[in-house]
């Protein structure tokens, strides 16, 4: 699983807000040789099909959004910098002086004005800055900001991949491009196992806009069941035990009553069987992912969650453990490979 | 690109740990200028000139940047630190540095916005509310990598975009290293002293023991100062604006500069057709007041670059801006032999 990482790095290295997704072409191009099909769908979804060479096959859904949060332009003001709101999910507290890319009609570097510390006095750095009252900088003067920029041109943060310690690693949306680099690299292996499923993986939009993408995927799909792959959090500073997971110790298996409890034992018996190192995550009715939208699509889909625990959530500094991914497609992979076959003998 | 600016400003050098900034200037000049470097890490460079000097002139800049300096690790092995230098805490978060000499990556964390309160949406974290985290299983393990005393540094990709503007972690001051260096490569008019000095940020403590060796008649500090030129703040004074050419400053927090001297660069300006502004507030100080006042003193010039969001990971300048203001120092010098 050496490329596991070249594909997160990548990934990562384009943005992708919400209703954007087709920008990400490095999940394309990765994509398109493994898969049997590809095909973008109207709702934004890429959508990679693998087929089964077991006839009458179940079809089995792989989700994992490719959307990121970011910010939208709002106005640009005289003095051609730009205002802008929060466009899904992102802290005001992350913003000032972060370097971003504003996705205009080419992408333009940019930066989170902030006044200098010299210039303000002590009760101006005890309150917060609201998004609505920063701005941004591209460099530019009005007029050729006006004609590059417009109202509802996305922003994304940026931020550069970099190798923490313990097979850690440090950067930006790996919530959850974790996860599509996770189905990136069981596509790749399921090119040299023979699935039991028809496999539909879904790189689903907008779920950090509330993940209508997942849902008209499932709708077009109909699979007989679905695995949600999404990030969830990690214990930190900010975290503790009691309401995160712990980064390392394989990827978390949701236990909620809106998911499926077959499949999520089933999930936990191929962890238990394949030695692979899981923990699970209770909640007590929706997970905030796309297993909501997906479970209540057509007469319902039967769905399980599967979540890489992640630090810092929705900033550039997200970190993930590599060897939680791993353990991840070693999951999904055992999954796919015995528990359809179980299912159809 | 600007080659030696990318390279300069990709440099760690928070104040007291300037070392790999001075090798590379030491690197840069060496072949041009005669070197050493003081006890406490300040590079005093002698540059021959055509003529003999009409006095003694220094020109300087520091190599020191604002950072942070870790002070404890926890027992989970997240990292604790104050900050060297003038950082605000609100442009901590996320961001991504570098710990001590092996440059451990890390990342300032922050609660993610699901798990906040309304309260804590509206708290400014403190700086002694933040932690580093390096990825360590726990304090032994986090020890292997780091240890207290080891300063941080921000880690940034530098970029060249908008209308000439630059954005770069440590405008303030490699812009003025840069300069120093491309002056140091030229023929100039006379015997020239230059300084790259240590801990400016925390109190300009090289640059008085610089000049105290030095002695100099005349002192040019090239600096990066504050621009505040953001649409936000139209109720304040900007300071001065980033594409307006060099700032030429009258006072400061530190030092009433010397009007003839001011005057003098203000003339070799316009004589050489270079923009400048002059600083339109006393805000700041700079390495002038410590030089102003060492020894029997000097008549003090300050020649800046305008710098939006100094002393963050994410300064914007302008390229413009640091040549003329490299072009606007060696048209004093050769103004100054003409007096």
């Amino acid at each position: 699983m050496e490329n596991l990482k070249n594909y997160l790095f990548e990934l990562c290295s384009e943005y992708a807000p919400s209703g954007r997704e087709e920008l990400l072409v490095s999940l394309e191009r990765l994509v398109r040789p493994m898969a049997d099909k590809l095909y973008r769908d109207r709702a934004g979804n890429l959508i990679a099909v693998k087929y089964s060479k077991i006839p009458g096959a179940e079809k089995i859904m792989l989700d994992a959004h490719a959307d990121e949060v970011g910010l939208v332009v709002t106005g640009i003001d005289e003095r051609g910098f730009i205002h802008f709101a929060n466009h899904a999910g992102i802290d005001d507290k992350i913003l000032p002086a972060s370097a971003v890319t504003v996705l205009a009609s080419r992408p333009l570097h940019g930066v989170v004005a902030t006044l200098p510390p010299h210039l303000l006095k002590d009760a101006d750095s005890e309150k917060t800055i609201k998004s609505k009252d920063m701005v941004i900088d591209v460099g530019y003067d009005e007029k050729t900001v006006k004609e590059l920029v417009r109202a509802g041109d996305f922003i994304a943060l940026r931020s550069v991949c970099t190798d923490l310690q313990n097979r850690l690693v440090l950067g930006k949306s790996f919530d959850n491009r974790a996860s599509c680099a996770v189905l990136v690299q069981v596509l790749a292996m399921l090119c040299s196992v023979r699935p039991r499923y028809d496999v539909y993986m879904v790189f689903s939009a907008a779920e950090e806009f509330g993940g209508y993408g997942a849902h008209t995927a499932a709708f077009e799909i109909a699979p007989d069941e679905a695995l949600i792959l999404d990030t969830t959090f990690a214990v930190s500073p900010y975290t503790d035990k009691s309401k995160g997971r712990e980064l390392g110790g394989g990827c978390a298996v949701g236990i909620s009553p809106i998911l499926d409890t077959h499949m999520t034992e089933a999930v936990i018996g191929v962890a238990r069987s394949h030695a692979i190192p899981y923990q699970t995550e209770v909640m007590s009715g929706k997970t905030g992912t796309d297993a909501d939208n997906v479970t209540c699509a057509r007469d319902g889909v039967p769905c399980a969650l599967l979540s890489i625990p992640l630090r810092y959530m929705h900033s550039a500094g997200e970190i993930v453990s590599l060897s939680d991914m791993e353990n991840t497609v070693r999951l999904i992979l055992g999954y796919v490979e015995y528990r359809g076959g179980n299912r159809i003998e | 690109m600007n080659k030696l600016l990318s390279y300069y400003t990709s440099l760690f050098g928070t104040s007291g740990s300037e070392g790999d900034v001075r090798r590379a200037i030491l690197n840069e000049i060496s072949p041009y200028a005669k070197t050493k470097v003081d006890k406490l890490g300040n590079i005093i460079a002698f540059k021959k000139g055509r003529y003999e000097p009409p006095a003694t002139v220094m020109i300087s800049a520091h190599m020191d940047e604002v950072g942070m300096i870790l002070t404890s690790v926890t027992e989970d092995g997240y990292i604790r630190f104050d900050t060297v230098g003038g950082i605000d805490p609100r442009t901590l978060c996320g961001k991504h540095v570098a710990i001590g000499r092996r440059k451990i990556p890390g990342v300032i964390g922050q609660a993610a916005p699901h798990l906040m309160k309304k309260s804590e949406k509206d708290s400014v974290k403190k700086t002694d509310e933040l932690y580093i985290d390096i990825g360590a299983r726990d304090k032994e393990d986090a020890l292997q990598y780091v240890q207290p005393g080891d300063v941080i540094g921000f880690r940034s990709d530098y970029a060249e975009f908008g209308d000439g503007l630059v954005r770069a972690k440590a405008l303030d001051d490699r812009a003025g290293c840069q300069i120093l260096t491309n002056l140091i490569k030229k023929d100039l008019p006379f015997d020239t002293y230059f300084a790259f000095t240590v801990m400016e940020e925390i109190g300009c403590i090289g640059a008085g023991c610089a000049a105290f060796e030095i002695k100099p008649d005349y002192s040019i500090v090239v600096e990066g100062t504050t621009a505040a030129d953001i649409s936000d703040n139209k109720d304040k004074t900007s300071v001065c604006r980033v594409g307006a050419g060099p700032v030429i400053s009258f006072m400061d927090g530190s030092t009433i500069y010397d009007r003839d001297f001011i005057k003098l660069a203000c003339e070799a300006a316009r004589e050489r057709g270079i923009r400048y502004q002059m600083k339109q507030a006393v805000a700041g100080g700079n390495d002038s007041g410590r030089i102003q006042r060492t020894a029997s003193g000097a008549s003090a010039l300050a020649v800046s670059v305008a710098v939006r969001y100094l002393h963050t990971v994410t300064g914007v300048a302008s390229l413009a801006d640091i040549d003329d203001t490299e072009r606007l120092v060696y048209a004093v010098l050769n103004k100054m032999l003409n007096v």
